[in-house]
Order: C-alpha cells, then sequence, then structure tokens
C-alpha cells in the first residue's frame, strides 16, 4: 500500500493520461476517493494540462464544420422543458386528499417502469449513434476523394523515366469480398469508331473470363471505371483488356491488348 | 433551424449557456461552437495530424453537448479549460481506435485563467507559447509525447531512455510550471 505522498507523485502523470493502467491506475484511483487534497490537486493540474493543450490553437475548423454541425444538430432537436403552470386551489371533500397520493404512487412506479425502459433504450440509441458516426466519418473520407478525382480544377499528372517512351498501362484494384474493381489507365491508343476497351477478370478457378465493363480513354489516353461485379466472393487469377464493340461482349473476341495477375 | 450565433452578454456565465443549451437553445449551441470550436479543433489536429479526423472529434464533442449538457458541471471547472481536455481524450481514442472513454461527465478541471472571449484565448495561447518556449527541451518534449501523442511514462521512459522516475519530474515539474506562470 502507497502512502499519500506517493500517490500526490502520481497525479501528474494520471491528470494527462500518462499513467500506465493496469500497474497504478486503479490504485490510484482508490485512493481519490477518499482523499480530497489529491481530488483538487488532480482538478488543478487538469487545469494546467488545458492550458498546455492551449499551445495547439491555431488552425480554424474547415469552413463546412459549422454546417455540418448546424445539419446534425436538426436532425437531433430537443423539447425545451415543459415550463410550470398556475395552479389553483379549489375545495374537495376530504376523501378526495387520498386520490392524488394515490395517483402520485401509480405515477412513480409507472416512471420507474418507464426509466429502466428508457435506460435500455438510451443504450441501445448510443450504439446506434456511435455507429452513425463511424459510417458517417468513413462518408466523409471517400467522399473527400470523389470530389478530388472530380474537381475541375484537379490535375491528373503522370510521372515517367525520362528519356524512355510512354508506355501505356492499365492497373485494376479488385476487392472478391466487396465484389467491386476499379480500373486505372494511361497513355492509352485511341480506339477505332464504334469500338470499347474491355476489362475482363479471369477467374482463378480456370474458367472462362468474365465481362467487368467497357471504357473509353480520353483525350490524353487516360481512363478510370468503377465496376459491381453480380456477386462477391469471385477469386481472380488476373485480369485482361480487349478491344470489343462499344456495347461490349459476352466473351473476348478479340486478341488480348493487356493481361496481369495478381 | 438557422445556426447563427448571438452576441452574449458578457457577465453571461458557462453556467448560462450551458442553461441555454439545455433548454434546446439552437443558438446557444452556435455561441458556444464560436467560441470554443478553435480549442477543441487545434487540440484534436495536433493529436490526430489528420484534418478529416480532427472535424470528427469536433462534431462528436458539440455533438455530445448537445445530447447531454449536463455533462458539463459548471460547478467543476471552466468550460473551454473542460472542453481542451474533453478534446484531447477524445483525440487520442480516435488515435488508438479505440471507442471513446465515457470520460465526459466526470473531469473537475480547476483553473483561474479566464478562457471565455476571444480575446482573452488569444492572451492566453500567445502567454503558453511564450512558456513553453523556456521550458527546457526535454521537460517540454516529455509533455508533448504524454499529452499529445498519448504516451504513458513507460513509453516515454523507454522512447527516450530515461529512468522512469526522470520522465516523472519532467511532467509534473512542466505543469507545475505552467500554473505558476499564470497565476
Amino acid at each position: 500500500m502507497k502512502d499519500h505522498a506517493q500517490y500526490a507523485e502520481m497525479l501528474a502523470l494520471y491528470a494527462i493520461g500518462a499513467l500506465d493502467d493496469a500497474q497504478d491506475c486503479p490504485d490510484l484511483e482508490e485512493h481519490l476517493r477518499t482523499c480530497p487534497e489529491c481530488r483538487q490537486e488532480l482538478a488543478a493540474l487538469r487545469g494546467d494540462a488545458a492550458l498546455f493543450a492551449l499551445s495547439a490553437v491555431g488552425p480554424a475548423p474547415p469552413q463546412g464544420a459549422r454546417q455540418r454541425l448546424q445539419a446534425a444538430i436538426s436532425n437531433q432537436p430537443r423539447k425545451a422543458p415543459a415550463r410550470a403552470g398556475m395552479v389553483i386551489g379549489v375545495l374537495r371533500p376530504r376523501w378526495l386528499a387520498f386520490v392524488p397520493i394515490a395517483a402520485t404512487l401509480a405515477l412513480a412506479i409507472f416512471s420507474l417502469l418507464l426509466l429502466r425502459s428508457n435506460s435500455r433504450l438510451q443504450g441501445r440509441l448510443d450504439q446506434v449513434q456511435a455507429q452513425l458516426a463511424d459510417q458517417g466519418s468513413k462518408l466523409r473520407k471517400a467522399q473527400a476523394l470523389v470530389d478530388l478525382l472530380h474537381s475541375p480544377d484537379s490535375i491528373e499528372v503522370t510521372l515517367v523515366a525520362e528519356m524512355k517512351p510512354r508506355v501505356p498501362h492499365v492497373k485494376a484494384f479488385y476487392s472478391p469480398k466487396m465484389g467491386h474493381l476499379l480500373l486505372v489507365a494511361g497513355n492509352l491508343d485511341p480506339l477505332p469508331p464504334h469500338k470499347a476497351y474491355e476489362l475482363w477478370l479471369l477467374p482463378a478457378n480456370g474458367t472462362k473470363p468474365m465481362p467487368c465493363g467497357t471504357f473509353w480513354p480520353d483525350a490524353k489516353g487516360n481512363a478510370m471505371m468503377d465496376h459491381s461485379l453480380s456477386g462477391a466472393g469471385i477469386q481472380a487469377k488476373g485480369f485482361a483488356v480487349t478491344i470489343e464493340p462499344e456495347n461490349g461482349s459476352e466473351e473476348p473476341t478479340s486478341p488480348l491488348e493487356f493481361r496481369g495477375e495478381g | 433551424m438557422r445556426l447563427s450565433g448571438t452576441q452574449m452578454p458578457k457577465t453571461q456565465d458557462e453556467a448560462a449557456l450551458i442553461e441555454r443549451i439545455c433548454s434546446g437553445d439552437e443558438t446557444a449551441m452556435a455561441d458556444m461552437y464560436d467560441r470554443y470550436s478553435g480549442i477543441v479543433y487545434g487540440v484534436a489536429l495536433r493529436v490526430l495530424g489528420n484534418t478529416t479526423a480532427a472535424e470528427d472529434v469536433l462534431q462528436e464533442i458539440f455533438l455530445q453537448l448537445w445530447r447531454n449538457p449536463q455533462a458539463f458541471d459548471a460547478n467543476r471547472g471552466r468550460l473551454p479549460a473542460w472542453l481542451a481536455v474533453i478534446a484531447r481524450n477524445r483525440a487520442i481514442d480516435h488515435l488508438r481506435k479505440r471507442p471513446p472513454e465515457d470520460d465526459i461527465a466526470d473531469l473537475p478541471i480547476s483553473t483561474g485563467v479566464n478562457l471565455e472571449s476571444e480575446a482573452a484565448q488569444r492572451l492566453a495561447v500567445d502567454k503558453i507559447r511564450g512558456v513553453l518556449s523556456r521550458l527546457p527541451q526535454e521537460q517540454r518534449r516529455a509533455l508533448e509525447m504524454a499529452f499529445f501523442e498519448g504516451m504513458t511514462h513507460s513509453e516515454i521512459a523507454a522512447r527516450s531512455g530515461e529512468p522512469l522516475g526522470t520522465i516523472k519530474t519532467r511532467i509534473r515539474t512542466g505543469l507545475i510550471t505552467i500554473r505558476k506562470e499564470f497565476s
């Protein structure tokens, strides 16, 4: 068992969350429950830590942050507490005095039941809100990427080795679990009229290639395509690209232009 | 709802602001955001180094205050100081990808420094930067590793190759120096 002075030494670490949890925290928290002096010093040390935190203040929140908070608050309106009304006394028979008492008791029991139910619901609500916050965060990150790709002022630069010819290239990112793929290509040759490049998934089990969408290069030879497969869990040995009629084909009808294996 | 800030009289204290939020006054949230979002965001950004994640923490804290304004007990601390520490704790939770700890309600904080107005905050920010620039480098670094990087004193000792007792002393002395400089 440590003495008061030893606990006091640990307070600064505890105040800024630097105390090793497993070793010292339970001991110190037990001591804090019975020591007002240490509780007071802990509050002061937290105040010191808050001042230290101010050294990070400077960058303003992103412009849209206030509006996003506004929207979130609007989605969670709260009711103002009801105002107390004026009570007017009237004369009643004496036995009626017990009616409010009985009603109060019944109300108290009912409130307890409601409280228990409310507590359970609140727990579930907190879980759902935590999940929503997590999904919102992921969505914002994904949206930021999409915005970057589609922003009119975004530029796309492909870096190549100097003094070497520009080589056409195609990259496919594929998740069998999600059944989704993204294709990014560059330096592609222009297509003949009414033709398209078509991407093929080469299944790991050796069955016939699966069509994964058609795409066309822009004036600079760049292309990007995302595609969802009809089902998830299809393992790919690799991918290939052919030139097909602009509506695509069910199976490759021309020699492979590109091929790669994962 | 339009989240527009209103000019609160200077005499109106934090308890009144919280009371307005308790009563469902959305403009009180706007006031709180305008006054203190810089503190919360700055601290979260310093910990996380990522603007998107820092905004997540900002939104999370203000929304939690909206849902549960009674979590802040005006008798137990000053609101901006409390928000700064809550922001740090939440950001560290994000950094470690763990669910937020239930620390928003019970965090008594005591400081005599007034941070309510923007001008007062600017003064305090300038002052703390001055104080930190005068702290010994190893003392300041120990504080940064603990507070902004979420390292325990054992981890700091292992990283810096210094004894545990030295790290403990550096952190305590650093905090006490800050208190004295502001008192």
